[in-house]
């Protein structure tokens, strides 16, 4: 268990289509940023790209998590200042 | 009477002179699943699983009834009575609820029983339990 990799892997597969659920894609963006945030907790590496589609609450949260992990607090304080102003769903 | 017959006896519902079939609350069936699908669509989980329990008491066996019980079951966090009466669903095929079992086992934490569970099935909604079940 705990093979974030594996996560990461399903829901890049899941993004490049639309299921009949609503709010899914939402759901997609939170649950991969989940993903990467415990993915780099748990092997203490970081991911090339920037998070994307930081406009949704959980997002910037699961983003601060992250940059935390990395040690890169400044960044995290960012996302989190950002993650704030964002009325969660 | 050989036992296998008093068994359908028993199992079946309960039919009218004019054919039809009522539960034993005296409401058809065809009622109960017309009100059954109503509450499904309203998200009514707590009318959803009344009812499907008012379907199973006359009709045992109907896959329909209990597939929204344990739907219902679920959407109310109650997964622990929805693994149980999964598993005394004997007359479900197994393939049918791949997705119940594998998502019920997930949010009991049994994570490696979960996997095996989904690693038999494919499909959207199988891979975003997968995924949350790393």
């Amino acid at each position: 268990m705990e093979d974030f990799s594996v996560a990461l892997q399903l829901y890049a597969e899941l993004e490049k289509s639309r299921g009949p659920v609503d709010h899914e894609s939402e759901d997609l963006a939170s649950n991969y940023s989940a993903a990467r945030a415990q993915s780099t907790w748990t092997s203490g590496i970081g991911h090339n790209e920037e998070q994307r589609d930081r406009n949704a609450y959980e997002v910037c949260f699961n983003y601060a998590y992250e940059l935390i992990a990395l040690g890169n607090l400044k960044k995290a304080e960012e996302a989190l200042t950002l993650a704030d102003g964002i009325n969660s769903v | 009477m050989a036992e296998t017959d008093f068994l359908c006896q028993t199992m079946a519902p309960k039919r009218k002179s004019d054919g039809t079939t009522v539960s034993s609350s005296g409401v058809s069936l065809s009622q109960l699943f017309t009100q059954l699908k109503i509450a499904a669509s309203s998200n009514d989980y707590e009318q959803v699983l009344q009812i499907a329990n008012d379907v199973l008491k006359t009709s045992r066996s109907d896959s329909t009834a209990a597939k929204d019980k344990i739907i219902a079951l679920i959407k109310l966090d109650k997964y622990k009575e929805a693994l149980t009466f999964l598993d005394e669903c004997s007359f479900l095929n197994p393939r049918d609820t791949i997705l119940e079992r594998g998502f019920i086992l997930y949010k009991l934490g049994k994570g490696v029983d979960a996997a095996k569970v989904l690693e038999q099935g494919s499909g959207r909604a199988i891979d975003h339990v997968k995924a949350q079940n790393v």
